[in-house]
């Protein structure tokens, strides 16, 4: 779903007045409609102008300079606008200078001369504005016609190579398939092996292992609203740490592959996984992690969901581990 | 830095060569502690390359463009060194391509790596304040442009109207109507020009910001030119 953002919400967080979840979910439209990250540049180049040429209500004013000023990119947004309407104004004069001025001398010197072909003069001149008008009018729906054929043209362009483009993309696909589908069996392998070794050191002498489980769910991405990822308090007795990942979206992959790295990318732990469940914040997969292999520090889950031996990304978790 | 920059031609906003000269000692700074494990090679330049387009000249469009994104994004985060920290996102992207990682949308891996280092980049600030007991996020004060730091405004308006000059002019005539004006009168004139032009005043607003760009990238290189 897209969020509707209008001017004033983007002026707002370009001064840094949004709420985080507002702040974030800008961020969110602009890394994935480029439409709006040019909308926002364009207010952020009016909200410069507004500032250099003085139409800022105090409020603004103040806030502009305490946000807005902080950074020497954005004070070069300044320079820029202040440059770029003087360059205006000298090349607005210039235009009315050399369009209007001597138009203006020439009709001057047809009605105040005593010459006696001055109405003469005057018809004609009237004859050539009709015709002139009536060319400029013709010339100006052709140009318009022109303008349609050509988007018209360049739009099915895009479409055939739009379509040469998802073509190439299958084939590499189709030739990485058999390779991934070979990768995640081995994967997969591993995983049992590893995760038999983890319930065997869980259960060292017999008792429930469900008396050792700490749960946590984790949403794809930084936790809105805080920008903080979640803190997985881990005690003592913990042996195995179970996360529900929360699903993005709906999904009806038939397996899925959880990838554990720490934050310097380092793999620590990969295992394959069974459908989604359904819980009762949405659709969540359930991934169990041997405390042993989880130092304190940050980590990145890559969840990849498997569908016809094809492994494709579809959420990135985070979590800091904490020892109580 | 050793960074996807050095293989690009940078464009847009930020690409000053005074801005960078100012950020220098801060962005080294703000890295240090940034772990760094890690060098890009052409081979995983080229891997990006293609894992953003299969044609490396639109590939190369679409980097610039998440690139300038990523500098904006720390840039409004307040972040120090905005281009190294981009730059830092995407060799990290590079490197899980390089991996063998599979995006379904490079766009949203990238900004999810940025989201993680303004964590990073928070707890390094935490940590120098801790050293030097100096409080957090302080508002910086706004230094006074140093003469030979930001060319003079009359040398960016005398390049700036001679970039003017250089536009074609019917985008020359759509840019001056564009801003000329004052208040209601401005954005009347704004409505009468997109309905001419047979454009949504969005759309026209956007090429206009577009032109803008192309005339700052002139400015830089006039100024650069006179300079040498």
């Amino acid at each position: 779903m897209t969020t509707a953002f209008d001017d004033k919400q983007i002026v707002r967080f370009l001064l840094g007045q949004l709420s985080e979840d507002k702040r974030t979910g800008i961020e969110d439209r602009m890394f994935t409609d480029d439409r709006f990250y040019e909308q926002v540049l364009a207010v952020q180049e009016e909200l410069a102008d507004d500032y250099v040429l003085e139409n800022l209500t105090p409020d603004q004013r103040v806030a502009f300079e305490r946000s807005f000023l902080r950074s020497p990119q954005r004070r070069e947004r300044i320079a820029f606008a202040e440059a770029f309407t003087r360059a205006l104004a000298s090349q607005t004069s210039r235009q009315t200078n050399a369009a209007f001025e001597p138009r203006v001398g020439r009709w001057r010197s047809l009605f105040g001369s005593s010459n006696g072909f001055q109405w003469a003069a005057v018809a004609a001149a009237l004859a050539l504005l009709i015709g002139a008008s009536w060319l400029y009018v013709q010339n100006r729906t052709l140009s318009r016609s022109i303008e349609v054929a050509r988007s018209e043209k360049q739009e099915l362009l895009n479409k055939d190579e739009a379509g040469e483009v998802k073509l190439k993309k299958l084939e590499s696909e189709n030739s990485d398939l058999q390779s991934q589908s070979q990768k995640m069996k081995e994967t997969i392998a591993q995983r049992d092996r590893e995760l038999a070794a983890a319930k065997s050191a869980a259960e060292p002498t017999g008792s429930s292992i469900l008396t050792h489980i700490a749960t946590f769910t984790l949403s794809p991405g930084l936790t809105r609203g805080s920008d903080e990822p979640e803190k997985v308090m881990i005690s003592g007795k913990t042996q195995v740490i179970q996360l529900q990942l929360a699903l993005p979206k709906p999904e009806n992959y038939k397996g899925y592959l959880a990838e554990v790295r720490t934050a310097r990318g380092n793999l620590v732990f990969s295992k394959s996984l069974p459908a989604a469940q359904q819980l009762s914040f949405g659709q969540a997969v359930s991934l169990t992690l041997p405390v042993s292999q989880i130092p304190i520090g940050e980590y990145e889950v890559t969840l990849k969901g498997a569908a016809d031996g094809k492994l494709q990304s579809i959420g990135y978790y985070y979590f800091i581990a904490l020892k109580r | 830095m050793a960074t996807a920059s050095r293989l690009s031609q940078r464009s847009g906003f930020g690409s000053s060569p005074w801005i960078r000269a100012v950020d220098a000692p801060q962005a080294v700074e703000a890295m240090e502690s940034i772990p760094k494990k890690w060098s890009l090679t052409k081979d995983g330049f080229d891997r990006l390359l293609a894992a953003l387009d299969p044609d490396r000249d639109v590939a190369a469009v679409y980097y610039e463009r998440l690139r300038a994104k990523l500098i904006n994004y720390f840039d409004w985060r307040d972040c120090p060194a905005p281009e190294d920290h981009a730059d830092e996102a995407i060799n990290r992207v590079i490197r899980k391509l390089s991996d063998g990682e599979d995006f379904r949308d490079i766009g949203i891996y990238v900004l999810g790596i940025a989201r993680m280092m303004l964590l990073e980049i928070a707890r390094t600030r935490e940590k120098e304040r801790m050293a030097f007991e100096r409080p957090a996020f302080e508002h910086p004060t706004i230094p006074e442009p140093i003469d030979d730091e930001i060319p003079e405004t009359s040398q960016r308006v005398s390049c700036l109207e001679k970039c003017l000059a250089a536009l074609p002019e019917r985008s020359r005539n759509m840019i001056v109507e564009y801003y000329s004006g004052d208040g209601p009168k401005k954005i009347k004139r704004r409505k009468e020009l997109a309905e001419r032009l047979g454009l949504e005043l969005n759309a026209l607003r956007i090429r206009t910001c577009r032109l803008r760009n192309k005339l700052e990238q002139c400015m830089g290189q006039c100024i650069s030119r006179q300079e040498q």
